[in-house]
């Protein structure tokens, strides 16, 4: 194993003599092995780099050398010397893998769920750290430890490289829970004018039965329980009142009106390594509001996926038009407002009676609706004692 | 005389300076302290050492390592000689 590293040659001697040689060698420190006579010729196995040695002895005592043949790596390496490609190669490849291990090619941000990647990354670009950063300069602890001063919401944080990843961990606060004051006295009042419909009492004392109307501001359950002693004390008032009310909801559709169009997409296609796009055309039109998709597709050998592909950004062009309805129009639009309004305002709630009054004129449609509706209501109001 | 003699004999052993020759069956002869090898060929060697003078007869004799006055040969050895 040694001898293939260093470089094995097997040489034949002619001559007489060649027990000289065999002497001169071992006086100057050579070594030689698997040495054979044989039809007067000498065969004998040296190191590669005592051949100019063994050359002037065999000059010395008139014996021709040959060289047979040569083993060893060293030969190998040597064969390649002169192709300059491949070393140029070799060097071009050291080159890149210091330069893409030494730069930041991506920045990786895990565990923020309220400051946003956009946020992070940009406080990161005032720190001057960005895409093709020299990672070496970058001070990682001290960026951890600013992260940390400039987020109220951030806890802990901090910032590592694998290779050419930046990557930075952050632990957030989390917010205390809202405590239920289980022990303040308090009465439960209406914050609406209603009529009670139903009644169920947890704690406390019910003032008013089902059937009753009450003002905004009466009182509904009282906190104040007097025992068959006559004893009076203050609870937590609590319970469930459902009371009937009215809501009247008024909802207008001009016949001219502004509305946002699309009026176009445009999509521009970039080359995209380690999530940066190299190369993005400059075509959006600045004029226009635009909504941006993007998606990018990864290159992949054998279903590993590698961190270059072509990245697609659709601008989605949108801009403001005037329009002028028909009143069935403007109408029909009208009722989708309220199906909306409906949808989102009283899904927990039951609709007992719907009234619909149009009032159209010259310049839209308006439609007034009088809802009654059965639902919760009553708000908690402390006891100051 | 004799004083010096024995010096020199106690400086060889000490320092490892004497010859040693090993046989290893009729295959294989391991010298070492060998000072040159004065005829070589594929059935006969002879060595000399500071001390001895030896030869060997055999056939498809041939010097396996030769380096730092340590010597093997190997083949199919018939006699050792001491001269």
């Amino acid at each position: 194993m040694f001898r293939t590293l260093r470089g094995v040659m097997k040489l034949e001697i002619s001559g007489y003599g060649y027990e000289k040689l065999l002497n001169d060698m071992n006086e100057n420190s050579i070594s030689c092995f698997n040495v054979k006579s044989e039809k007067e010729n000498l065969y004998l196995e040296i190191y590669k780099k005592n051949l100019s040695m063994i050359k002037n002895i065999c000059e010395k005592h008139n014996l021709e050398i040959k060289l047979l043949s040569q083993k060893g790596i060293i030969f190998r390496i040597l064969r390649y010397s002169k192709r300059y490609g491949i070393i140029a190669g070799i060097l071009l490849f050291l080159v890149i893998s210091f330069f893409l291990s030494n730069i930041v090619l991506k920045i990786d941000i895990n565990g923020n769920e309220n400051v946003s990647d956009e946020k992070i990354i940009d406080f990161l670009k005032r720190n001057g750290i960005d895409y093709w950063s020299f990672i070496p300069e970058i001070d990682m602890d001290n960026m951890g430890r600013k992260l940390y001063i400039e987020f109220d919401e951030i806890s802990w944080a901090t910032v590592r490289n694998s290779g050419g990843i930046l990557i930075v961990d952050i632990r957030e606060g989390t917010d205390k829970p809202y405590m239920v004051p289980i022990n303040q006295k308090c009465n439960v009042i209406s914050d609406k004018d209603a009529q009670i419909v139903k009644i169920k009492v947890y704690s406390g004392t019910p003032v008013v039965a089902e059937g009753d109307g009450v003002a905004k501001g009466d009182v509904l359950i009282s906190g104040i329980v007097t025992d068959k002693f006559g004893k009076s004390q203050a609870v937590r008032a609590d319970g469930e009142i459902t009371a009937r009310y009215t809501e009247e909801v008024c909802f207008y559709q001009p016949l001219e009106s502004v509305s946002l169009t699309e009026c176009g997409k445009i999509e521009n296609k970039s080359f995209s390594l380690w999530g940066k796009k190299l190369y993005r055309k400059n075509n959006i039109p600045e004029d226009k509001m635009i909504k941006t998709v993007s998606r990018t597709k990864d290159f992949s050998i054998f279903g590993i996926k590698l961190p270059m592909g072509i990245s697609t950004d659709t601008y989605y062009l949108y801009e403001y038009k005037e329009m002028i309805d028909t009143p069935i129009y403007a109408e029909e639009k009208c009722i989708e407002k309220i199906k909306d309004y409906e949808e989102i305002f009283y899904s927990d709630k039951i609709i007992y009676n719907k009234e619909v009054i149009k009032e159209n004129d010259s310049k839209g449609v308006k439609i007034r609706v009088i809802y009654t509706i059965d639902s919760k209501i009553g708000v908690k109001q402390n006891i100051i004692v | 005389m004799k004083k010096e003699n024995n010096l020199k004999y106690y400086l060889r052993k000490n320092f490892y300076l004497d010859t040693t020759v090993s046989i290893n069956d009729n295959r294989e002869v391991i010298v070492e302290n060998c000072k040159k090898i004065l005829e070589y060929n594929d059935i006969f060697i002879k060595i000399s050492t500071s001390t001895v003078t030896f030869q060997i007869w055999g056939n498809n004799l041939r010097i396996k390592n030769y380096e730092d006055k340590g010597l093997i040969i190997e083949g199919v050895i018939s006699s050792i000689e001491f001269l």
